[in-house]
């Protein structure tokens, strides 16, 4: 008698645990729940993993972001953002920062990035470096952002870096 | 209730026979995109294959291709203007071959079929995993494909700079900073 007890007991109280008191409630959380998350990160956040040194010391090697999709839907994207560009979709995407708006022209002198011929403060660069380069494709065009990464003690050619189009910078790193 | 167990049954049946439709006629664009998947599945190797089971794939894989394809891929000096398909299974098995494992996969295609509807310009994103790194290699890619006796075939490969990429390094022009 005492053992059935225990057992109603326990399916009452795993039933709880599961589905909740309500049902009905617990059914239209859940559907609330998938709707919101399905509309959140199809359309405004990216959660993505770092993968390659090319950002570090900022960001480490496999730790996880996330990428807001809105962040430059009324805006254009700033000097010093970090940014998602894509290649033809979002399944993979380049973690850069912008250091050269549409117009403007390049070079780097010992890895620091000069802009028109001035040097850009840039306080997140912590290697010494020895990038001593003017790209070809050194002044941008209107619809182009030089984006690059902040770790410039790597082999230049190695690093992933150049102009990219506007409409590839699909968002702005969030943490 | 019986009602409604029938309702369901039929908008099941029907689902199916929609699902069945589609898959055995596919749009250009389906087709396309399972002969995309299945390519990514040909180059793929998962584990070291004995020659005669290498050069089989090699040649399955070759028949992706149409019998000669133009080429425009960085860097110039490396690759040819075009390559015939026999070339293509060579160069293949000597990839399977030489490498323990290497997992392709097509991503993002991007297709734009012809009015014609007997070519198509497929713009994708190549990643090719192995030795360990999960993106040994990450290219954005152009494929012209044309629809043979059914088949849709790569007749024209390219590489697509997703950044205006800078040059090789140059002598620095520009006295260190001050």
């Amino acid at each position: 008698m005492q053992n059935e007890s225990v057992q109603q007991e326990n399916q009452s109280w795993l039933r709880t645990v599961t589905i909740g008191r309500n049902p009905k409630a617990t059914l239209i959380r859940v559907v609330v729940l998938i709707v919101v998350c399905t509309i959140l990160f199809k359309y405004v956040l990216l959660p993505i993993r770092v993968e390659g040194p090319s950002m570090l010391p900022t960001y480490k090697e496999n730790s996880v972001n996330v990428i807001n999709r809105l962040a430059y839907r009324n805006s254009d994207p700033k000097r010093g953002d970090v940014v998602a560009v894509r290649y033809t979709g979002d399944s993979i995407v380049l973690m850069k920062r912008v250091v050269a708006l549409p117009g403007e022209t390049i070079e780097f002198v010992h890895g620091r990035v000069l802009i028109n011929g001035r040097f850009l403060e840039e306080p997140y660069l912590t290697n010494p470096c020895d990038w001593n380069v003017k790209p070809d494709h050194s002044t941008m065009r209107d619809d182009e952002y030089y984006v690059v990464g902040d770790n410039r003690s790597m082999p230049y050619n190695l690093h992933d870096k150049g102009g990219a189009k506007r409409e590839r910078i699909i968002g702005k790193v969030m943490l | 209730m019986k009602l409604a167990i029938r309702l369901i049954l039929l908008a099941v049946a029907i689902g199916l026979c929609v699902w069945l439709w589609i898959y055995l006629n596919p749009t250009p664009q389906e087709a396309i995109r399972r002969q995309l998947v299945a390519l990514g599945k040909s180059a793929t190797l998962e584990k070291r294959e004995g020659n005669i089971a290498a050069g089989l794939r090699a040649n399955e894989f070759s028949e992706f291709f149409g019998r000669e394809v133009a080429l425009t891929m960085e860097p110039r000096a490396i690759f040819p203007d075009s390559i015939e398909r026999s070339e293509i299974a060579r160069v293949m098995l000597s990839i399977r071959t030489t490498y323990r494992s290497l997992e392709v996969k097509i991503l993002d295609p991007v297709i734009t079929v012809g009015a014609d509807e007997k070519s198509a310009i497929v713009e994708l994103t190549v990643n090719v995993a192995g030795d360990g790194d999960r993106h040994l290699l990450v290219q954005e890619m152009k494929f012209t494909m044309k629809e043979v006796d059914g088949n849709w075939q790569i007749i024209r490969v390219e590489t697509v700079k997703t950044l205006n990429r800078a040059p090789s390094v140059t002598p620095p022009e520009t006295s260190p900073a001050a």
